[in-house]
């Protein structure tokens, strides 16, 4: 509503006491070519429909209905949504109101019997306009925040296609096309290689955030054996593993319980946690995969016995860009996305994501997930992809 | 068992890539023709029929992978297509199955190896289709 021309302005008064409906209405009458249309419900239930219909443009709330208070209404109708401006009507002896109210995010409040109909439509003229104000700046940072995930999104793209072809053209020397190499030549570009899978990597996880960021990401459900897909990435990732000189062991979880998950999501989140398990870890430790049943889903726990977290940093591990500080960081390198795309992935599925130390040392991450499928999302059915490359 | 040679088509945008490919491929004897875009690609095989193996990028200008597939009718082709991905393209993937796409690979994932070893892979499950 643009305030200049302030105008059909639809009020809703709520307020189980009859006499004040009409005392209301006359002050609303003598603003000089009033915009407000009034209209008055008076029990806390008549409310909450009207404002589940979304009718008015203002509400102004009485503190006390019956067994019911103002501030139940504000409970009730934030988290439905209603950005509308609320005013509590409130009496002379509700004396810690103003701060209970301004924390509920109430728009502002008047004393019954002190306000005239000067000041109650300036308060409602004002509480608008602030609301006006409020949108707008909610409006430019969306389209802020939305310009900033398009940015990284374009780029990335931009940015992956040469660097796929460096991986092949490199590839293709390393793999003997064009001759043997020499150990020193293998070594170099074999670096080269390397520095060029984390580029792909790092542009990967950028862009897998930008998509889940920009309300993009779309989950695929479908029935999923836990355990075979655990087994399947534990397989993935067994060579470099052995290759550290580290042992994984698999606990499953029997009987099998299907989840509906997106499986492809939960290959990469726990691709990426068993992979920093290991990544995290020195030679000669043990990483535990383990499912477990819980009263109304399944956790998955994956514990390493690696350098683990430093307690002062726990607080940002599943932030974005979030890099912790341990003797192995700079070796391993890393975007800080992973966890919390993983976070953001399992948040989706309704699921929970938490972290503990794994005893003196080392971490064990837990991966909650409830059994039923996740309500806000469609079930999509698509065509086995069982042959696709990885 | 020495290897057939199989027709394959690559149908990449990215000239680098397309041009990788064509290396990596005909590195093993296979006869591999390439273009730049759906149409390209639709007016290569109508001139020289049906390639064994189609590498289909998706994201192309002129005419994208899907709109290739939707024109190209795989029912009535004997080529297999393998879709080139990304991890942002499921959406397209699935739309690519639906339309007769037969495998996917992760372009950022795939070294030289792996592409060969699906080019292995599919050859054989041709030999064994046709000895049926």
């Amino acid at each position: 509503m643009g305030l200049d021309s302030l105008q059909d302005v639809r009020v809703l008064l709520i307020d189980d006491d009859e006499d004040d409906y009409l005392l209301t209405k006359k002050i609303i009458n003598r603003v000089e070519n009033s915009p407000f249309t009034l209209e008055w419900v008076d029990s806390f239930e008549a409310a909450k429909e009207e404002i589940d219909a979304d009718r008015h443009d203002v509400y102004l709330v009485d503190y006390r209905l019956g067994e019911h208070t103002g501030l139940d209404i504000l409970k009730y109708a934030r988290p439905h949504g209603r950005q509308q401006p609320f005013i509590l009507l409130t009496g002379v002896g509700d004396s810690d109101l103003e701060w209970q109210s301004l924390r509920m995010a109430a728009s502002d409040y008047l004393v019954k019997g002190s306000f005239d109909s000067t000041l109650l439509s300036r308060t409602i003229y004002y509480a608008l306009q602030r609301k006006y104000i409020e949108r707008q700046r909610i409006e430019h940072l969306i389209e802020l925040s939305r310009s900033k995930d398009e940015f990284i999104s374009i780029s990335s793209h931009q940015l992956r296609t040469p660097a796929t072809a460096v991986k092949q053209y490199l590839g293709m020397v390393l793999e003997g096309f064009v001759g043997e190499l020499n150990p020193e030549q293998q070594a170099l570009l074999m670096r080269a290689y390397q520095s060029n899978e984390r580029q792909l990597r790092i542009v990967s996880d950028l862009l897998k955030v930008a998509q889940v960021d920009s309300g993009k990401m779309k989950l695929h459900l479908q029935s999923t054996d836990i355990n075979e897909l655990l087994k399947e990435v534990i397989a993935d990732q067994a060579e470099t593993i052995r290759a550290r000189h580290q042992t994984i062991e698999f606990t499953p979880l029997l009987p099998i319980q299907p989840l509906h998950i997106d499986r492809d999501a939960f290959h990469m989140v726990f691709e990426n946690l068993i992979d920093n398990a290991s990544k995290y870890s020195s030679s000669d430790t043990r990483i535990n995969v383990q499912v477990t049943r819980l009263k109304a889903g399944i956790c998955i726990t994956i514990s390493d016995e690696g350098v683990g977290i430093d307690p002062n940093e726990q607080h940002r591990l599943f932030e974005k860009f979030a890099r912790i500080n341990n003797p192995l960081s700079t070796k391993v390198g890393g975007t800080g996305l992973g966890l919390y795309w993983a976070k953001r992935i399992i948040d989706m599925h309704k699921g929970r994501i938490d972290y503990k130390p794994n005893g003196p040392q080392g971490s064990q991450f837990f991966v909650t997930l409830p059994c039923k499928p996740p309500r806000t999302v469609k079930r999509i059915t698509k065509a086995a992809k069982d042959k696709g490359v990885q | 068992m020495t290897k057939q040679p199989l027709n394959l088509l690559i149908v990449e945008d990215d000239e680098d890539l397309n041009k990788a490919y064509q290396m990596i491929l005909s590195s093993q004897g296979h006869e591999v023709a390439s273009v730049f875009d759906g149409k390209q690609a639709l007016e290569h095989i109508a001139t020289h029929g049906d390639p064994d193996i189609i590498f289909l990028d998706l994201r192309m200008p002129i005419l994208d992978g899907i709109g290739f597939l939707k024109q190209f009718d795989a029912t009535s082709h004997t080529s297999t297509i393998v879709v080139f991905s990304n991890y942002d393209a499921q959406r397209e993937v699935d739309e690519a199955y639906e339309l007769g796409a037969d495998r996917y690979v992760l372009k950022a994932r795939a070294a030289p190896k792996e592409l060969l070893r699906i080019v292995d892979d599919i050859a054989e499950d041709r030999r064994v289709t046709s000895e049926a």
